[in-house]
């Protein structure tokens, strides 16, 4: 009888022990694969949309490299091959398609927008012929209306949400302690 | 009990707060609501009647066809925004265009600034790129708004605008609206008296069959008039049938004749300001509303 109820006191403990450790797992595992959706749903919302339907930052990058290209097509015809204008656009270009973070490709579109302008106010004292005219202002228009699409897509608003939620206690010392990423900003 | 009572007591205040409080979040622009007739909104009184009436009857035969929406909106200022962000706010304030196709249109005008933009639905993002609308918007129809020739620099933006969208989606402004038919159009006089003959020979029929159900009443079956001609009435009323782009209809009062193309027993574009299906009700000033489209902001004009 006493050796029954030793048995079943030890029992109990290693019950409750694993019960314990079976909590304090949960936590930080369920912590990660929340924050991992959260991160991988940011990560589709940069390249793909809120929408899911392929209007995102991204894409938007993407055109105004693509427009950016067809301005320096129309240049061509009208400016030195080595005008700075072009060389800058062209650098700019190259920069925003070789950016791998949000952070990087801000920087580069920024650039891109900088140089663009520049071509087109070289471009606009240059003896454009009409139709070369109506380019020169419609990929313009394009490129500056991308910068205002961007301007209000929800990513960096559900950046900063995600990186609130890893500033609170206790997510931020799992987060430390587990290696969770911050989302970088479109800024 | 006591203290239940006092707890209770202060749940009330507490609830209402909750209730009401999300009143207190300041939205930042006080946008405007739109009008009962949704694509027309000249707050800033500067659009004539015609004008008006020009963009609605262009609607009317726009949207039933393919939901599509062109909104024009006249404010004096714009609140301390520039007018991109100021369109973008309120084309999704207001869902301009349908929801499955996001093919809304805003043209947004504020005098007292100098500053007027044109933004589109994320469906139309493609076919009224900025690069069109900046075509659309050229130095010719600037100088217009620069001359306060207000009435003629919508009049023209719009009609390029509604043009486009009927190539894209291949269908008339000026024909059989719930049917996408195409007829060729007729003059105005032409229109009105075709219009009006019919009417006369429906209410003659109508009159005369009255009369002879009397008669015969009276006098028996000693006179018997000939059957009268079926006219174009059955057409006309098979169109008038119940269909998916047309309500309620009937003859609205002044409205013989004032639709170019619209031909005798073509009747079918008569209705024009009942426009059917979705959200909204039907014409005659009935409530018009946004379709839920969605925009992405963007597109051109006076920043």
């Amino acid at each position: 009888m006493a050796l029954g109820k030793t048995i079943y006191k030890k029992d109990c403990k290693v019950a409750i022990a694993v019960m314990v450790l079976a909590i304090l797992l949960a936590i930080p595992l369920g912590f990660l694969r929340t924050m991992y959706r959260f991160y991988n749903d940011l990560e589709q919302e940069f390249y793909q949309g809120a929408y899911q339907d392929g209007l995102s930052i991204q894409s938007d990058l993407e055109e105004r490299m693509l427009l950016a290209q067809n301005l320096v097509t129309v240049a061509r015809r009208y400016l030195d091959a080595e005008d700075p204008s072009i060389a800058q656009t062209l650098q700019a270009r190259l920069d925003l398609e070789n950016a791998q973070t949000p952070s990087e490709k801000y920087q580069a579109n920024n650039r891109l927008t900088d140089a663009t302008a520049i071509l087109y106010e070289t471009l606009g004292n240059a003896p454009l012929s009409e139709k070369d005219q109506d380019y020169r202002r419609s990929l313009y228009a394009d490129l500056l209306s991308r910068n205002d699409t961007i301007s209000h897509d929800p990513y960096n608003r559900l950046a900063l949400e995600y990186n609130q939620k890893l500033d609170g206690f206790p997510a931020a010392l799992l987060a430390q302690l587990l290696g969770v990423p911050k989302a970088e900003l479109f800024q | 009990m006591k203290i239940k009572h006092r707890l209770s007591v202060l749940l009330v205040p507490v609830l209402l707060f909750l209730l009401i409080s999300p009143t207190f979040v300041v939205s930042g622009v006080d946008l405007p609501s739109p009008t009962q007739t949704f694509y027309v909104n000249d707050f800033a009184s500067i659009l004539s009647e015609e004008t008006e009436d020009h963009l609605l009857q262009t609607n009317d035969l726009l949207e039933p066809q393919t939901g599509a929406q062109i909104v024009t909106v006249t404010v004096d200022f714009l609140d301390g925004l520039n007018s991109e962000e100021y369109a973008y706010q309120l084309f999704n304030d207001w869902g301009i265009g349908s929801k499955e196709e996001n093919n809304g249109v805003l043209l947004l005008l504020s005098p007292g600034e100098e500053k007027y933009w044109i933004t589109v639905g994320t469906g139309l993002e493609k076919v009224l790129s900025s690069g069109t609308l900046s075509k659309i918007l050229d130095e010719n129809r600037d100088d217009l708004f620069s001359q306060q020739q207000y009435d003629r620099f919508v009049t023209e933006v719009f009609d390029e605008i509604a043009e486009i969208l009927a190539q894209h989606y291949h269908v008339t402004l000026d024909g059989d609206a719930g049917f996408g038919q195409h007829e060729n159009s007729e003059s105005d006089t032409g229109n009105f008296v075709e219009d009006l003959l019919f009417w006369i020979i429906l209410f003659a029929v109508i009159g005369l069959s009255l009369g002879s159900t009397v008669l015969r009443g009276s006098i028996g079956r000693r006179y018997r008039r000939p059957p009268y001609p079926p006219v174009h009435m059955d057409r006309r009323v098979r169109r008038y049938g119940p269909g998916p782009h047309f309500g309620n209809f009937g003859p609205r009062p002044g409205n013989f004749g004032s639709r170019p193309g619209a031909g005798f027993g073509g009747g079918a574009n008569r209705p024009v300001k009942r426009p059917g299906g979705g959200s909204h009700s039907f014409g005659g000033g009935a409530r018009r509303s946004g379709g839920g489209g969605r925009s992405r902001g963007g597109g051109a004009g006076r920043r």
